[in-house]
């Protein structure tokens, strides 16, 4: 007899397009409680089913989305799934955390993980409706939007709430950065997921579940909801993100000079004022919008009325796409930033991989790197928000210089030259953040296992160490003093904390956008929402030794297709030179004190300060098979 | 009299009908105090809710800058002069 599952579903959905077959397995419970679910289970499963040195786009690369064992649940802020696969654009592991609806529906049709593999001899999409799994004709809907993919989904299963986590032409077009859109607007994004889903003749997987979600003890279940759901309506900042979401950060980045410009060449806007989520808020914004059981609702639909971009509307942008297509590319037109990232939206696309991408052609150009020639007869000025449009869709087609740039900028720095311009780590486009004045985040963002990223470690406690510094103090003993972004000291301990926590927090299905996790989410409302939900009575120290398994796992990954020390090191841009203009002028990586963070960050991970590999001892410890080890 | 430049970020810029930036002309001699209370005068009791608690102290989503310096309650007596720039602000954010 099977186990009785509650918070988790208890079954993964194994999909082989090739063979064309569907099979329901019984989630091991290894896995449940080594690696919680979602984010933690990926992992693993993509671990042991990754060979060494695979192509990221070989049909027997697997394709895992998971929802966590909160996932669905009426834990608040319960929205999310992640995507796992290797990434065509790193070579490495690669995930994407996603919200919106679709995560808790594959929860109730009775899902955790699906893992799929395999070619379609012919563009199919998956058709999940409770037990009933269809693999169905999709060559119609192959060259469509995701938009229009996932209207037309939804009127051929007849269920207007069907959920649909689709790719449009990038995804199809293997974009290197190409993204898993669902409701529209929410993303999968960074990576690239949509290449993998498209390289398998995948156009979308649609999902409907009627069988709810089972919680082991309702009535203390209820108790712990309450108790997070005050904690967040709590507090300090809860106004500022239900208000703005995250779009309050351009004014508060341009006033503090951290606002990367012209592909961080400067760290200040002079457009800054014009991009603004205070203007965006007062004239385009038409109502807020929030994911599954959200009491913070950050997100916001925007439409644009006149001028040349009348006719936008959509949900977003965040902060990082109007960074991406405003500052990055030096474009103080709002409504063109609007557009941009509707197009991104519907076309599939990353918006900071694409928007890294083509500031970073906008230098090359200004540098006399790239011709008009290579650029296909045309010019690419920074502010040219009209020239950068046209270039999102040549890169989503793959047409002329697009389909270099389709395989992302270090990819064409190859061909091109301007590799040193590139501000990436591991391969990944850097996110809208000049670390050069935050120095934990300098250390997070270089040491992610999935590349230049802001959001695997997220070390909320850095930039508002006032607002915190009681949690700090309690959850990592650390005392925090005024401007301690600018210190190195105690940063390797508070990182690995936060990724640890994030770890543990991408695994339980909640989002950290907003910082929800961590910041009123603290620890203990982890564990008594995962005790009452699953009945698994896990310690917070449980639940962070599974977050640093997890860390260590994704770590595993890149070490076996050859990541070690030399690439946790911040773009070169970043480290050598200091910011050159603004409020933060002259703050710089003082490249001595970094490589101390690091060796010090190595120590406390237990990893070989040489290399970079995590020590045997410490995967023992963990349960991981050893460095090396093949599957 | 002197002008002060006054720029209003986040919340505070809701606060205040969405003016980004002000200026605002005041008493020779005037503190910070003044420029709040007339802050307050122009932009209504909702602002105050915003920028003060019920002790007249700053809340921790409170910030003012004066010149780029963070300044607390207690510099509320520090005098302005002509053309400085006073901000009002919550603290940062972090997300995607």
């Amino acid at each position: 007899m099977s186990k009785r599952w509650f918070g988790w579903a208890g079954t993964m959905l194994e999909v082989d397009l090739s063979a064309k077959t569907a099979v329901k397995k019984e989630l091991p419970e290894e896995l449940a409680y080594g690696y919680l679910g979602q984010a933690g289970v990926n992992a693993r499963l993509l671990y042991d089913r990754t060979a060494r040195g695979m192509r990221p786009l070989d049909p027997a690369a697997p394709l895992i989305f998971g929802v966590g064992p909160l996932g669905g649940t009426m834990a608040p802020c319960s929205g999310r799934f992640t995507v796992t696969f290797k990434s065509p654009l790193t070579g490495i592991f690669g995930d994407s955390n996603c919200g919106g609806h679709w995560g808790p529906e594959l929860k109730m049709a009775g899902y955790d993980h699906i893992i799929i593999t395999g070619r379609a001899d012919h563009p199919v999409y998956l058709w999940i409706n409770d037990d009933r799994v269809e693999i169905r004709d999709a060559r119609h809907l192959w060259g469509k939007n995701t938009w229009e993919t996932d209207t037309a989904i939804k009127q051929e299963v007849a269920d207007s709430t069907a959920q649909v986590a689709c790719i449009g032409p990038a995804g199809e077009n293997l974009v290197h950065y190409a993204a898993i859109i669902c409701n529209l607007a929410r993303a999968a994004a960074r990576c690239g997921p949509g290449a993998v889903m498209g390289s398998k003749n995948l156009k979308a997987v649609a999902v409907r579940g009627n069988r709810g979600v089972e919680v082991a003890r309702p009535g203390e279940f209820l108790e712990a909801v309450e108790m997070a759901v005050s904690a967040i309506r709590d507090d300090p900042l809860y106004e500022v993100a239900s208000t703005f979401g995250t779009t309050a950060i351009t004014g508060l980045a341009q006033m503090l000079g951290f606002l990367p410009t012209r592909n961080f060449q400067q760290s200040t806007f002079e457009g800054a004022e014009k991009l603004r989520g205070e203007v965006m808020l007062e004239k385009y914004v038409t109502r807020h919008k929030g994911c599954f059981n959200c009491p913070v609702s950050c997100s916001r639909y925007c439409r644009v009325n006149e001028g040349p971009y009348a006719g936008t509307r959509g949900e977003g942008p965040e902060y990082e796409s109007t960074s991406a297509f405003g500052s990055k590319c030096g474009n103080d037109n709002l409504e063109a930033v609007l557009h941009a990232n509707m197009i991104c939206n519907q076309l599939g696309l990353d918006t900071i991989s694409t928007g890294n991408t083509i500031a970073w052609v906008m230098e090359c150009f200004e540098k006399k790197i790239l011709t008009p020639e290579q650029l296909d007869g045309g010019q690419l000025q920074w502010g040219d928000h009209q020239a950068m449009i046209n270039l999102i869709r040549k890169i989503a087609f793959r047409e002329g210089v697009g389909g270099l740039l389709a395989d992302g900028a270090l990819a064409a720095s190859r061909k091109f030259g301007g590799a040193g311009l590139v501000v990436q780590s591991k391969g990944m486009d850097y996110p809208a953040v000049d670390v050069r004045g935050t120095k934990g985040m300098a250390l997070s963002f270089a040491v992610s296992p999935r590349g230049g990223d802001h959001l695997k470690g997220l070390p909320l406690y850095e930039v508002a160490p006032d607002i915190y510094a009681r949690d700090i103090r309690e959850q990592t003993g650390i005392e925090v003093t005024p401007g301690y972004w600018l210190q190195y000291e105690t940063k390797a301990r508070l990182m690995c904390w936060h990724e640890n926590w994030h770890c543990v927090v991408d695994s339980l299905g909640i989002c950290k956008l907003e910082g929800i996790a961590l910041k009123p989410l603290l620890p203990d409302h982890f564990r008594r929402l995962l005790a009452a939900a699953t009945g698994w009575e896990a310690s917070a120290a449980d639940l962070e030794q599974i977050g640093e398994r997890i860390w260590n796992l994704e770590r595993l990954f890149g070490v076996r297709e050859g990541i070690r020390r030399e690439d946790d090191l911040p773009p070169l841009r970043l480290l050598n030179e200091p910011i050159a203009d603004g409020p933060a002028r002259g703050h710089g990586l003082d490249r001595e004190k970094y490589i101390r963070m690091l060796n010090e960050y190595y120590q406390i991970r237990g990893w070989d300060r040489e290399t970079g590999i995590p020590a045997e001892a410490k995967l023992k410890e963990l349960g991981l098979p050893a460095a090396g080890e093949e599957k | 009299m002197i002008k002060v430049t006054v720029k209003f970020y986040s919340i505070f810029c809701v606060a205040a009908g969405f003016c980004r930036e002000d200026e605002i002309e005041m008493e020779s001699g005037g503190d910070l105090k003044i420029l709040v209370d007339l802050m307050v005068l122009k932009y209504g009791e909702n602002f105050r809710w915003k920028l003060l608690d019920g002790s007249g102290n700053l809340p921790i989503t409170a910030w003012i800058l004066v010149n780029g310096e963070r300044v607390d309650a207690s510099c509320f007596g520090r005098r302005l002069k002509e053309g400085d720039e006073v901000i009002f602000t919550t603290p940062l954010l972090v997300g995607g």
